[in-house]
């Protein structure tokens, strides 16, 4: 009997071992706590936005994401703790999984009040469309001028309105004289929303999936991790009904200051 | 004493279970880190074709600074005539040759940029702050794509040197070799939301 009861202590401590390997997942979860907590499209830490341009900015990117399944963010901070608000992009982007986990159509836009710097980080997906150029010309061209004369929310309102419009395909900067479009072009431009909203419906059900399968897994494995393996959006539970779909960054945008 | 066996018996099992799992991971990450690898090049080559327009921009500005030109030049034209050998990743010495010369090209470039402060009328041209956009987007990108190869192969390094990685290379797969890292300032390794008093301004 007493050979037994060792046994069982031994078999109740390698329980215990196991129990602590599959809550480290856990732990590591718990970690992540240190990311701005995605409460919204609209992550407004700095406090300098208004409730109402608030809801206009959400309603208006809520509008582009049931359109283009592209998902954009807007947060403000009131610190970047001397890190380069590059890796701030970047960390948001990835940490939060911003953009649908396939298509890394993903957007930060990133406003730190205090260092008077701002950022549009740009997904993977989306580089082609929001090149680093135009990212830098909506920066200097809509937005600066807006924080320069002191008026935070026009200029934010401004670069919500530029880059919805660059990846709508109605931005046109102001050197740029519009071409005409095709008919054919315009035919399929009229299907587009029906299109969408097909891959978005497919996108949402393959998330939903793809998610209770992350869960399990490395759900806590971002930023470094997020080149390879990255889709972690998941581990993350919105307040206002909102959370990342998964989607990766690379680096690609541009940065600006005033 | 038939408990022991049985508890003895499944923990046999649940290791081996373990095990077996990890008999795709070398390949896995073998490929995340050729993947990674691809990446950074693909960023290099952006940047490396950016160059001309930039030198073509630069130059048309009467009586730039003309050592700090060709010295960009001169960096580029070494990097566009590097041969990258197939081995590359497990080749240290082709590591560190392919590692300074782009580095040479880096240092290169933010010194043309630093000495086009002086250039104000050049600077304020749409033509130079669309290129200067560019380039620094993709020194950006260049960053983060080592960022993510260093970390790919340091999963994949770990994986062959840990169990049950370890075994798998003994059994399946003894022709993998440790991969070559790159080399970084200390200062781009910090893991963020880590180490938050240091910044670091400088360019990559």
């Amino acid at each position: 009997m007493v050979v037994n009861n060792l046994w069982h202590f031994r078999f109740i401590l390698w329980l215990l071992v196991l129990l602590a390997f599959l809550c480290s997942g856990q732990i590591a979860v718990a970690q992540d706590a240190s990311l701005p907590a995605l409460t919204g499209r609209v992550v407004d830490r700095a406090d300098i936005l208004s409730s109402a341009a608030e809801a206009t900015i959400a309603a208006k990117l809520e509008a582009h994401e049931k359109a283009t399944t592209n998902q954009i963010v807007v947060v403000t901070l009131p610190d970047l703790m001397g890190r380069p608000i590059e890796d701030w992009g970047l960390m948001l982007g990835r940490g939060w999984g911003i953009g649908q986990a396939e298509k890394d159509n993903g957007v930060v836009f990133l406003i730190a009040p205090n260092e008077r710097e701002l950022r549009i980080e740009v997904g993977y997906g989306l580089e082609g469309e929001l090149t680093d150029a135009l990212a830098d010309q909506i920066i200097r061209g809509d937005i600066v001028p807006h924080f320069k004369a002191g008026d935070m929310e026009a200029g934010i309102l401004a670069g919500v309105d530029a880059i919805t419009g660059v990846l709508g395909g109605t931005y046109r900067p102001a050197a740029e004289v519009p071409d005409g479009q095709d008919r054919i072009g315009s035919i399929i431009e009229e299907f587009v929303p029906f299109i969408a909203m097909g891959i978005w419906l497919l996108a949402l059900i393959g998330i939903s999936v793809r998610r209770r399968w992350n869960r399990k897994k490395n759900a806590y494995e971002w930023y470094w991790r997020a080149g390879s393996g990255g889709r972690s959006g998941s581990s993350f539970r919105s307040g206002g009904g909102f959370s990342g779909g998964g989607g990766s960054f690379g680096g690609g945008g541009a940065s600006g200051r005033w | 004493m038939r408990i022991v066996g049985f508890v003895i018996l499944g923990l046999v099992i649940a290791v081996l279970v373990w095990a077996a799992t990890g008999i795709n991971a070398i390949p896995t990450k073998e490929e995340n880190a050729g993947a990674a690898w691809a990446q950074v090049l693909n960023q290099y080559q952006r940047r490396a074709e950016l160059v001309p327009n930039l030198v073509a921009v630069v130059k048309g500005a009467a009586e730039f600074e003309k050592s700090t030109l060709e010295s960009v030049v001169e960096a580029r034209s070494r990097v566009g005539s590097m041969q990258v050998p197939a081995d590359i990743l497990t080749n240290p010495e082709a590591m560190r040759s392919f590692d300074a010369n782009q580095g040479a090209l880096t240092s290169a470039l933010s010194r043309l940029l630093v000495v086009v402060e002086q250039y104000p009328n050049l600077k304020a041209t749409e033509g130079f702050q669309t290129l200067q956009a560019q380039l620094e987007g993709t020194e950006n990108r260049i960053a983060v794509a080592r960022r993510d190869f260093i970390e790919a192969v340091r999963s994949y390094n770990t994986e062959l040197k840990t169990f049950p990685g370890v075994l798998w290379k003994n059994l399946l797969y003894q022709d993998r070799a440790l991969m070559q890292q790159l080399e970084v300032e200390p200062a781009k390794m910090e893991v963020p939301m880590v180490d938050f008093g240091a910044g670091n301004s400088v360019e990559q």
